[in-house]
């Protein structure tokens, strides 16, 4: 749990986080995303505020836990390797000073497929080598806390789609600014809305995700099958069947609500599934929100009013069922 | 050929450069820190004050010095409450003398190097469990190598060329305070060309290799300097 409060000139937060997966801090330039970051990481001891991560305290009245004593990790906007280092000294400068094993590094290595580059120095890599290299050293330092300021920015897509894949299976709580909402849609749980140094909103990722512009919901998803080009994914709200599915092993779905017909009674078709509204909630002056259960998992779809107007049987604590008519691999 | 005299005058000028240097490190390296790194609102003053001697002629710089070391100045007073001889006129004098007047020269270069690496460095480093005097060890002294081997190098040549202010605040006391520089100027008043010239090209050949290490240190150690072509 990430508890902070801060009062300055331009940045008004206070806010809990409960700090378990990846926690998505989404806004425009400016927003305070950076500060906030560097903030939680200790690196602005001139700003006065409370912040407390798990039990300990890291700032509040006199006391103040410098940066390296907070165990966190960070990964600058900025690729930043020692240029005096080569690849394999800058991960044993982070694992010198947290004690891992060399068992260890190898295995991140490995993870971030950068075994080849260990004996080259800093200028030599590409921009994709260089952050996974940051990433790796970051991970050697054996952080409680990951924190990631736009690490994916100008990277090439098969950089990305590594370092995001070993996010996602990291266990390490991980707060995480991006830009690029397809890069939260892939990897967050949980989205901060900023804008101008306060929170708009915040939530899980479905909640959120209509609040930052994407009117649909995300599902993790296991494929029990690719055949004949239809891949079949296994979510937690039944089987998803569809033809030119992405394969991968794990992954998420997205769903357009526009790929989503709301039917009162069951039909004999695929991708057909049950659900029962918890909420109605009206957004803006066309538009409401339908809060829904499924299977367990909360899925919040946002409806046109002149639409829901023609659906008298969705009412609160309704069961209905949703038609998914496409779905999308993130 | 060199007389002893000669041969004296090189090892005082080579020992006050080594002892200038030395102390003037250890001085401008946490002054450039302190510069590059910390918000103070002194900053200009300092930052004036330190590169003063750049600008200044070595008379002004001498003639004031001068009055600081002597019975009635600051210095002077500092060393008489001590115990300790008058700084004019003697080595002590000469070294406090070279590090004022040589101090822009190791300070800037160490500086530039200190912010060019900029504090992201230090903070990844903070970030990475590194202590902030590890550092300083770790990452910034050895990004800023270059920096201060060249600092190092035009300090120490920089002392061995100096005339004026040895001039002005040893005098010309032969084993004591006679540099290799002021006994050129010996040899020059007293028409023995020969002489002059022998010493002359010595400290010439000097200030020629210092400076080709320094341009040949620069480009193998910048990775750039092979990729970089107009």
């Amino acid at each position: 749990m990430l508890y902070l409060n801060y009062a300055l000139a331009y940045l008004n937060l206070e806010f809990n986080l409960e700090c378990t997966g990846i926690t998505a801090l989404f806004g425009h330039s400016g927003a305070g995303k950076t500060t906030l970051l560097r903030l939680i990481a200790g690196l602005e001891p001139k700003y006065k505020g409370i912040l407390k991560f798990d039990s300990r305290t890291w700032q509040h009245h006199g006391v103040f836990v410098p940066p390296h004593q907070r165990k966190i990790g960070y990964v600058f906007q900025d690729i930043q390797l020692f240029s005096h280092l080569d690849v394999s000294d800058n991960l044993a400068y982070a694992a010198t000073r947290s004690g891992i094993t060399s068992a260890e590094i190898q295995e991140i290595c490995k993870k971030l497929q950068i075994e080849k580059l260990i004996k080259k120095m800093p200028h030599s890599l590409s921009g994709g080598e260089k952050q996974r290299v940051a990433f790796a050293r970051c991970l050697c330092s054996k952080p409680e806390l990951l924190l990631l300021d736009e690490p994916f920015t100008a990277l090439e897509e098969n950089s990305t789609n590594i370092l995001l894949d070993y996010l996602v299976k990291l266990k390490i709580p991980t707060i995480y600014v991006s830009h690029s909402l397809d890069e939260v849609i892939k990897v967050a749980d949980y989205i901060v809305q900023l804008e101008r140094g306060k929170i708009l909103q915040q939530g899980s990722l479905n909640y959120m995700l209509p609040f930052v512009g994407r009117n649909g919901f995300v599902l993790s998803a296991q494929l029990l099958s690719h055949i004949k080009g239809v891949s079949s994914y296994q979510t937690v709200i039944g089987t998803i069947n569809f033809p030119n599915l992405n394969p991968q092993t794990t992954a998420r779905l997205f769903i357009d609500n526009r790929n989503i017909q709301i039917r009162q009674h069951h039909i004999p078709a695929e991708n057909c599934f049950l659900a029962i509204i918890d909420a109605i909630n009206f957004e803006r002056q066309d538009f409401c929100r339908l809060s829904l259960n499924c299977s367990g998992v909360s899925v919040e779809i946002l409806i046109l009013y002149n639409k829901l107007n023609n659906l008298d049987y969705v009412t609160i604590g309704q069961t209905i069922f949703l038609e998914i008519q496409y779905a999308e691999v993130v | 050929m060199l007389g002893s005299d000669d041969w004296a005058s090189i090892y005082l000028s080579l020992k006050l450069a080594f002892t200038s240097t030395v102390i003037l490190l250890l001085i401008a390296i946490p002054l450039a820190i302190w510069l590059a790194f910390k918000p103070n609102k002194f900053k200009a003053i300092i930052s004036s004050l330190v590169t003063l001697p750049l600008i200044l002629p070595p008379t002004v710089l001498g003639f004031y010095l001068l009055l600081a070391m002597g019975p009635h100045g600051l210095l002077g007073q500092i060393c008489l409450k001590l115990g300790i001889p008058l700084l004019p006129f003697s080595f002590g004098g000469l070294v406090v003398a070279s590090i004022i007047y040589s101090m822009p020269f190791v300070i800037m270069p160490i500086q530039s190097a200190f912010l060019a690496i900029g504090k992201t460095s230090l903070e990844v480093a903070a970030t990475l469990g590194a202590t902030p005097t590890d550092r300083i060890f770790s990452v910034l002294l050895p990004q800023a190598k270059i920096a201060i081997i060249t600092a190092t190098v035009v300090g120490f040549a920089h002392t061995v060329g100096e005339f004026g202010m040895i001039l002005m605040i040893g005098g010309n006391i032969p084993q004591k305070t006679q540099v290799a520089a002021i006994q050129i100027y010996n040899y020059f008043e007293m028409y023995e060309y020969s002489q002059a010239n022998h010493l002359a090209l010595i400290l010439l050949g000097f200030s020629f290799v210092i400076l080709m290490f320094i341009y040949i240190l620069n480009h193998k150690f910048n990775p750039l300097s092979d990729n970089f072509k107009i």
